[in-house]
């Protein structure tokens, strides 16, 4: 069964966008937003039709450096859980690049904003879909050097202390993850992900593994914003463009850092209760840091940058608790916490475009101005605190329910706590901003451009059904086979060392 | 065993002159100090063995080439921060609060 | 001693006068001169290439820090460390030695674990050989996209103005 290897157009497709945003968009400009907005469109419809192939004929394995033996091929994985992460990202990546041209006015030279978030999106895909280690780092670290070019895009004073704090630390859990991939090295001779985790199999958990299993959480910690590596994140988040802190929280944490951890944690060292442990303490501690700190916040955009901090620990929660019920509420929450974050920014920088600024003390009564802004915030705000029907709902409750079927009862009094807390602050929220009186200099605002809208509704929509995935009919093909390529471990190692 | 440690020591201060120093400059010396250290501990990773030398090799070859791009972009940053704020220290750097 | 151990030993002094220096070109300096240090060792080592590549890299970009700086007249006195960052710095170390005490034992058999799991493996290779570096076409597409990011981050920073409307 021959089929066109496509996984790597995941990775080329932007990559050549980018580069061509770059030739061109010097001279044309419509030109690059055309590019930038076509490819991001492509990437979305392939990530959709890789839902159908994984149903259909199950792991894919692409393998590139043929000539090489076994030991060091670089192999493409497409699983059931690269496909969720996939769709996840480049769909909602589309609609925040639908969102970008029209804000992104205010901005000089913006082609090099088009080749650098087309850049991003490359690395982005390229850990996604690696299945060597080695191969996992170096994309990660173009992905990150494309995010500290994005978030300094304004070249203020604050843009630029927020970009060298974020490398700083960045670059030291860059040289963490370097450690735990010697380590790695030195205990199991390969650096193919499939073929370390067979082998590990074999032995039992000596402390080398742990060890490496410490420096990956670290690592991929200080990328994930996990409390307590969390401090690059509000000032990266208050500083950059609306668009450029949308695809950092809803998308960049969670693959640079929670896509990574739950890939070598589940698939490749194999969950002990130790690692659960770890896990579980970050979790809680993020979310409660996290709402706690968003809580006394002024500026929106640093507000929603601690709310991100708490909804990572609720993801790494699920994930820590371990069981099938668990893992399926994280995952849904990833869906659910991208659409739901990244629309919150997005109205963000259309409150920013047509008042100026981001204080709540000077904002108000702006639902009357901003209809559709209004609404759709008003949709993500009912959402992240878990009103039901709307997707936010489901996702918490089934991590809340995974941790009381656990016998964590304390875990699960934290999240719940947690969750109310978050349905203060975003009360709070919208009060200040969409519900109370209007002040005088915003008399004559007007409403977001066409593009910015309809990237807004679609967002909303998405919040709207995200409790819709539970559906037996979506579950099966989608979040099912996501869970099951974690649950199974050895299912990885073997469908893949089967195919190479 | 003994280079192990050194190599390890390079890395550890390396990491000393990030978290403590307050001078830009000397903190992107540290990036590139730690980074020298990682060299050095796959190096000594791969004499072990004889196909252990060329995985050593490479990833030694990445960890450079990664760690010097995010160094020039640095430094890049840093140019213009001085000229922003006059200081290379950064601990007058606090506009960003709470 | 033999060599090995008293290069190593002189480039971690030399990194640590970098560190401790009050005055930024010397610590430059120091920085070369590890950088030196190290490209001996991986000629005894027999890496040449390794070790060429690494020498050439650190010191092209020492030499752009240097030139950068005392192009824009940089005052180099520095004083001081963050208390906060030593205290972060203790806690590390004290975990870090505390792990690699527990691990020290494993570590000296990484040559015996190597041999075992090489020789449970060497049905699964192929027969062709490959040639003496190893050529991963997908790693270096990704470290030739990770430089055009650089090139391009750059650019983006150096701009003269980045807001339209502010000046």
């Amino acid at each position: 069964m021959h089929m066109l290897n496509f996984l790597s157009f995941f990775v080329i497709a932007p990559f050549i966008g980018s580069v061509l945003v770059a030739l061109t968009g010097k001279f044309n400009e419509k030109f690059a937003k055309a590019i930038f907005v076509a490819v991001s469109l492509f990437l979305a419809s392939l990530s959709l039709s890789c839902i159908l192939v994984t149903k259909d004929f199950g792991i894919i394995v692409h393998k590139t450096s043929a000539i090489l033996s076994p030991l060091y091929r670089i192999p493409l994985i497409l699983d059931g859980f690269s496909t969720f992460m996939l769709v996840v990202s480049n769909v909602i990546t589309f609609f925040i690049a639908l969102f970008s041209p029209q804000y992104m006015a205010k901005y000089t030279q913006r082609w090099k904003f088009y080749a650098l978030f087309l850049l991003l999106v490359t690395g982005m895909n390229g850990v996604i879909l690696s299945g060597d280690i080695l191969n996992l780092l170096i994309c990660l670290e173009a992905a990150s050097i494309a995010s500290y070019a994005l978030v300094a895009f304004g070249t203020e004073k604050e843009e630029l202390e927020a970009t060298i704090k974020y490398l700083i630390m960045s670059t030291v859990g860059a040289f963490f993850i370097i450690l735990g991939i010697i380590l790695l090295y030195c205990i199991t001779h390969t650096l193919n992900m499939a073929l370390m985790s067979s082998m590990l199999k074999c032995q039992e958990n000596g402390p080398l593994t742990i060890l490496a299993a410490i420096f990956f959480i670290a690592g991929f910690g200080i990328k994930a914003a996990l409390v307590p590596f969390h401090s690059w994140l509000p000032d990266a988040h208050q500083s950059a463009p609306a668009p450029v802190s949308a695809v950092f929280s809803g998308i960049l944490i969670k693959i640079l850092g929670i896509y990574a951890i739950v890939r070598i944690m589940f698939n490749v060292l194999g969950i002990t209760s130790f690692i659960s442990t770890i896990l579980t303490s970050l979790g809680i501690f993020s979310i409660l840091f996290g709402i706690l700190y968003a809580a006394g916040q002024r500026d929106i955009k640093r507000m929603f940058a601690y709310s991100s901090i708490s909804h990572i620990g609720y993801i790494a929660l699920g994930f820590g608790i371990g069981t099938k019920l668990a893992i399926l509420g994280s995952l849904l929450h990833i869906f659910n916490h991208s659409a739901m974050k990244s629309l919150l920014f997005l109205n963000s920088g259309s409150i920013e475009y047509s008042t100026g600024t981001r204080d709540m003390d000077k904002l108000g009564g702006l639902r009357t101005k901003l209809p559709i802004t209004g609404i759709t915030s008003l949709i993500a705000s009912l959402s992240i605190s878990g009103i039901p029907p709307f997707g936010g709902f489901f996702s918490k409750l089934l991590i809340i329910v995974g941790a009381v079927m656990s016998g964590n009862m304390l875990v699960a009094f934290i999240a719940v706590l947690g969750s109310m807390i978050t349905l203060a602050v975003f009360a709070n929220f919208q009060r200040n901003v969409f519900f109370s009186s209007i002040k005088e200099e915003f008399q004559n605002i007007k409403e977001a451009p066409m593009s910015m809208k309809a990237s807004m509704l679609a967002l909303s929509i998405l919040c709207i059904f995200g409790g819709l995935l539970l559906l037996p009919q979506f579950s099966g093909c989608f979040l099912g086979q996501a869970g099951d390529a974690l649950l199974n471990c050895s299912k990885y190692a073997n469908a893949i060392l089967g195919k190479m | 065993m003994n280079s192990l440690i050194f190599a390890v020591l390079l890395f550890l201060t390396g990491i000393y002159c990030i978290l403590t120093k307050r001078n830009l400059v000397k903190i992107i010396l540290g990036i590139t100090i730690s980074e020298t250290g990682l060299c050095l501990i796959t190096s000594l990773i791969g004499n072990t063995g004889g196909d252990n030398k060329k995985i050593a090799e490479m990833i030694s070859f990445v960890i450079l080439l990664t760690g010097s791009a995010v160094t020039l972009i640095a430094i890049a940053i840093s140019v213009r921060l001085y000229e922003k704020y006059g200081t290379l220290d950064v601990s007058e750097m606090k506009k960003l609060k709470g | 001693m033999n060599t090995i151990d008293i290069i190593l030993s002189l480039s971690v002094l030399a990194a640590i006068v970098a560190v401790e220096s009050k005055r930024i070109l010397h610590a430059i300096f120091s920085v070369g001169t590890l950088c030196v240090l190290i490209f001996v060792f991986h000629i005894k080592e027999h890496a040449l290439v390794s070790g060429a590549i690494q020498l050439a890299v650190e010191l092209s970009i020492l030499f752009t820090v240097a030139r950068i700086f005392i192009n824009k007249g940089v005052k180099f006195i520095e004083s001081g460390g963050l208390v906060l960052g030593r205290v972060i710095f203790l806690f590390f170390l004290v975990t870090f030695l505390a792990a690699a005490f527990v691990v020290s034992g494993e570590l000296l058999d990484i040559n015996s674990v190597l041999s075992q799991i090489m020789s449970s493996f060497a049905s699964k290779l192929d027969a062709q050989k490959t040639s003496a570096h190893l050529f991963r076409a997908f790693d270096m597409l990704f470290i030739l996209i990770s430089f055009f990011a650089v090139i391009v981050g750059v650019m983006t920073v150096m701009r003269k103005k980045g807001h339209e409307d502010k000046k």
